[in-house]
């Protein structure tokens, strides 16, 4: 099942978002940041009944020594981040609301040190595959291996971003989120975040108590979520009629 | 029209011929110093005021603190205690600017020189022979008059409605295109002066009994400066052709090539071009969101974009451009040029002129280098580009 999102609330989570990752990217990337940001404005605008938000380059963020633990130090890390998100406005939604569906969504990441690679990616899974809907996955080319598919309700790009920025930065990107400066961005995200995470563990909750047989594990990697829509970073449901 | 122009000058010969050459003598009101008599009343209502710096050659030539100064901007105070706060957008001109200000001019940094002045504007008297001077002049006049021409539904706008106001009466944002709300968006967020309410007289008694003033021209003049200060120096909701280039990823000369050719992409440029006041102010401009507008058309596969340009472009042969993250680069002064880079190759600065809003500026590594005044106006973050690998 697909779900509903309101484009321009989101659009506030992405711009607190580019906000506060600005430093953590490579200079070299700065545009394409600010691009995706003016892109999903643009998108959002011309408000077409199927599109898609998608970086045309991998956004390369500022490498990182210091993530694996105490002590331990790399060579430069890096982090490389793609993404295409797939929308369709479903005929019962008003053309003049800022809500579509999403239909698919990947967010691919490659995290590379001079001795090696790996690419992976987040997807919000299309109808042809097995595994939980929202899942994270070693990239095919590793093994030509499709699976494990890992339940991660982190898909939407920036969720993905700062999944892997908290590992790869996890000292400077926790910093400088306690710093007075970053606190209405931060709240912007955190309490998206927050929302939305809530509405899938309680989803989850539901399917587990539907069904008292199979283990709780198994039913993860079958999960198909059942949610109308995505709540607004408020916590509200959007209102009907769409 | 009647004189909207006011303009004191001992030597006014110059540019008032520049002025009639474009039949517009009739709009300036000449003034001689010491004899102003007469030059209140009229520069009251006036749409800009223009000043000559140097109205006494000696003071050019020895300046001391004895006797009255009767420079322009001594002139300017005079004007403005007249008037109070309810005065027009002022101009200093002068040949001697450098003298005036003590220090180095750069043209493209007369914003901040004005701003250092208490004025809206500075130039060159006699600059390409006193018709770009008269040019600017009659710009900034016509601006203001557009401004006092839709001061009643720019003051009577709901707080919702203001910036989309300003846009569609001032800045001639077209209606009905479909990039209208991103254009009134990013407008918005380059905070335009808010119209101001009436506001009390604070001049003295007299004043107030024997001049009458015009209370929106403090809100015409606002808007004005910001346009000067902000929106047109830095590429801001407007831009210039080098940031269109790079949005649309063409080579700066096949861009100009193609704008001036009959080609698919010169009409769509043409639909977004700002047409705005200021609008011929020192290069052409395009509304941003405009651009994004073009650009969102385009196919997002690489070959299929590439081809798509080419046909806009005919007759003029496609030059992509073949750097990696283009931007603009721009000099120690941190003034744009026609260079575009690779963003590998440069690294961000401003300085304390560059309005929060405005991105930063983009230098050349190689440049930086070399230069001490301008690497310490590279960003934090770059300052490490800076320094050479052990």
């Amino acid at each position: 099942m697909s779900v509903l999102i309101d484009l321009a609330d989101y659009l506030e989570e992405v711009e607190a978002f580019v906000a506060l990752a600005e430093e953590f990217v490579d200079k070299s990337s700065a545009l394409r940041l600010s691009d995706v940001k003016r892109e999903l404005k643009t998108g959002i605008d011309f408000g077409q009944s199927e599109w898609s938000w998608e970086t045309r380059e991998d956004i390369l963020f500022r490498p990182s020594r210091l993530y694996d633990g105490p002590g331990r130090t790399h060579v430069d890390t890096w982090l490389n981040l793609g993404f295409k998100c797939d929308f369709i406005r479903p005929k019962s939604v008003k053309k003049s609301r800022t809500v579509w569906e999403i239909v698919g969504s990947a967010t691919h990441v490659t995290i590379s040190k001079d001795d090696g690679h790996m690419s992976c990616h987040f997807d919000y899974k299309n109808r042809g595959q097995w595994g939980p809907q929202l899942h994270f996955q070693v990239s095919e080319d590793i093994g030509n291996l499709p699976i494990p598919r890992i339940l991660s309700p982190s898909f939407l790009p920036t969720d993905c971003a700062d999944l892997i920025l908290a590992e790869l930065h996890p000292e400077a990107w926790r910093q400088l989120q306690a710093a007075g400066t970053s606190s209405r961005h931060v709240s912007v995200i955190r309490e998206a975040q927050e929302h939305r995470t809530k509405t899938y563990v309680e989803n989850i909750a539901n399917m587990w108590r539907g069904d008292t047989k199979s283990t709780r594990v198994c039913m993860l990697q079958n999960y198909t979520a059942t949610i109308a829509a995505l709540p607004d970073r408020r916590g509200r449901s959007l209102a009907r009629p769409w | 029209m009647p004189s909207d122009i006011i303009y004191i000058d001992d030597e006014p010969q110059h540019l008032l011929a520049a002025a009639k050459a474009v039949r517009a003598g009739k709009r300036f009101a000449e003034f001689m110093p010491p004899d102003l008599d007469g030059a209140g009343a009229e520069a009251a209502v006036a749409n800009l005021w223009v000043f000559d710096f140097y109205n006494d050659d000696e003071e050019r030539k020895k300046p001391s603190l004895r006797g009255t100064a009767s420079n322009g901007l001594s002139v300017f105070q005079q004007f403005r205690q007249l008037v109070g706060d309810a005065r027009p957008p002022a101009v200093v001109v002068s040949n001697h600017l450098e003298a005036a200000l003590g220090s180095d001019i750069n043209p493209a940094r007369r914003h901040i020189l004005a701003e250092e002045f208490g004025v809206e504007w500075v130039a060159p008297k006699t600059l390409g022979n006193g018709g770009d001077v008269i040019a600017e002049i009659l710009a900034l006049a016509d601006a203001a008059e557009t401004l006092r021409a839709s001061s009643a539904r720019l003051k009577a706008a709901g707080p919702s409605e203001y910036v989309a106001e300003l846009c569609h009466l001032a800045l001639k944002l077209p209606q009905n295109v479909e990039w209208q709300r991103a254009a009134i968006r990013e407008a918005s967020g380059w905070r335009p002066p808010i119209w101001l309410e009436g506001g009390e007289d604070h001049r003295v008694q007299s004043l107030r009994e024997e001049l009458a003033i015009d209370p929106e021209i403090r809100s015409v003049r606002g808007v004005i400066a910001w346009m000067l200060r902000q929106v047109l120096p830095y590429p801001s909701f407007l831009v210039r052709d080098r940031h269109v280039a790079v949005r649309l990823g063409i080579s700066l000369p096949c861009l100009r090539a193609v704008n001036e050719a009959a080609s698919g992409l010169s009409k769509s440029l043409k639909r977004v071009r700002y047409k705005g006041v200021l609008s011929d102010f020192d290069a052409p401009r395009w509304w941003g969101a405009g651009v994004d507008a073009i650009e969102w058309g385009l196919p997002r596969q690489r070959e299929a974009r590439s081809e798509s340009l080419r046909q806009l472009c005919a007759p003029i042969p496609l030059v992509e451009l073949e750097v990696a993250d283009p931007v603009v680069v721009s000099d120690a002064d941190l003034v744009e040029t026609d260079e575009i880079a690779a963003a590998a190759d440069c690294v961000r600065a401003s300085d304390e002129h560059f309005p929060a809003e405005a991105a930063p500026a983009w230098v050349k590594i190689v440049d930086a280098k070399q230069d001490k005044a301008l690497a310490r106006k590279v960003r934090q973050e770059d300052q490490r580009e800076l320094v050479d690998p052990a």
